[in-house]
């Protein structure tokens, strides 16, 4: 009976720490794809400030 | 897990700054946190990123705005492009419902012709996928640091990201 309630909590434990290694190397694998794709972006020039969403858009008719 | 969804704004903002920009800092930085996570985007998305820079590009006589715009606008097709299908959330039979709900109860508090853009429809999809989310959950939706305002669509929850 102790036997198995051992095994059981080593079992848990295994369990918690393989849970545990699978978050960080997901959270990783997003994060490094993340940093891998900016790093192909075509960065913005010397010249460019602020940012294009401070950009307000014409208001146009509707063109139904 | 910890859920994410790619807000249209902060991948303006990650396809004309990269790592200078909010959304950039926040995904190459090693967060210190215990959750699993992903990041999504609607299925949505490249329709309402396009529609924008077309409309920007449209409106601007300036070159040199006009020439970030499209650099930007190319960046942000790698960006698509980077999601895997599994990361990309279609529309499904609740968030159209939802997108209805929000069209119905017209978020903005103005009238839709005030308000009426061509994507301002598809904008709302957006924001009802990250309502309703996957496996039961909404989305923490990304957006670019100085935050939209989005405060009027109930229950969204938006990360806020510091410049």
């Amino acid at each position: 009976m102790t036997t198995t309630r051992n095994n059981n909590r080593q079992q848990d434990r295994r369990d918690s720490l393989i849970k545990g290694y699978d978050a960080a190397r997901m959270r990783d694998s997003v994060r490094e794809s993340f940093r891998k794709l900016i790093d192909s972006l075509e960065p913005p020039g010397p010249a460019e400030k602020g940012s294009l969403l401070s950009i307000k858009r014409e208001k146009k008719p509707t063109q139904m | 897990m910890r859920q994410y969804q790619l807000g249209w704004r902060a991948v303006i903002d990650l396809a004309d700054r990269g790592y200078g920009g909010s959304v950039g800092k926040w995904l190459s930085s090693k967060q210190k946190s215990h959750y699993k996570e992903d990041i999504c985007i609607s299925a949505v998305l490249p329709l309402i990123v396009s529609l924008h820079y077309d409309a920007l590009i449209g409106d601007t006589t300036d070159e040199i705005v006009k020439k970030r715009l499209t650099r930007a606008k190319l960046n942000s097709v790698k960006i698509h492009r980077s999601f895997d299908v599994s990361r990309i959330i279609s529309l499904n039979g609740d968030i159209v419902e939802q997108w209805a709900n929000l069209l119905e109860k017209n978020p903005s508090g103005k009238e839709i012709d005030e308000e009426w853009t061509e994507d301002y429809f598809v904008k709302m999809a957006e924001l009802a996928t990250a309502l309703i989310g996957r496996y039961g959950q909404g989305f923490y939706y990304v957006d670019a640091y100085p935050v939209g305002n989005f405060e009027a669509i109930p229950n969204l929850i938006v990360e806020t990201l510091s410049n």
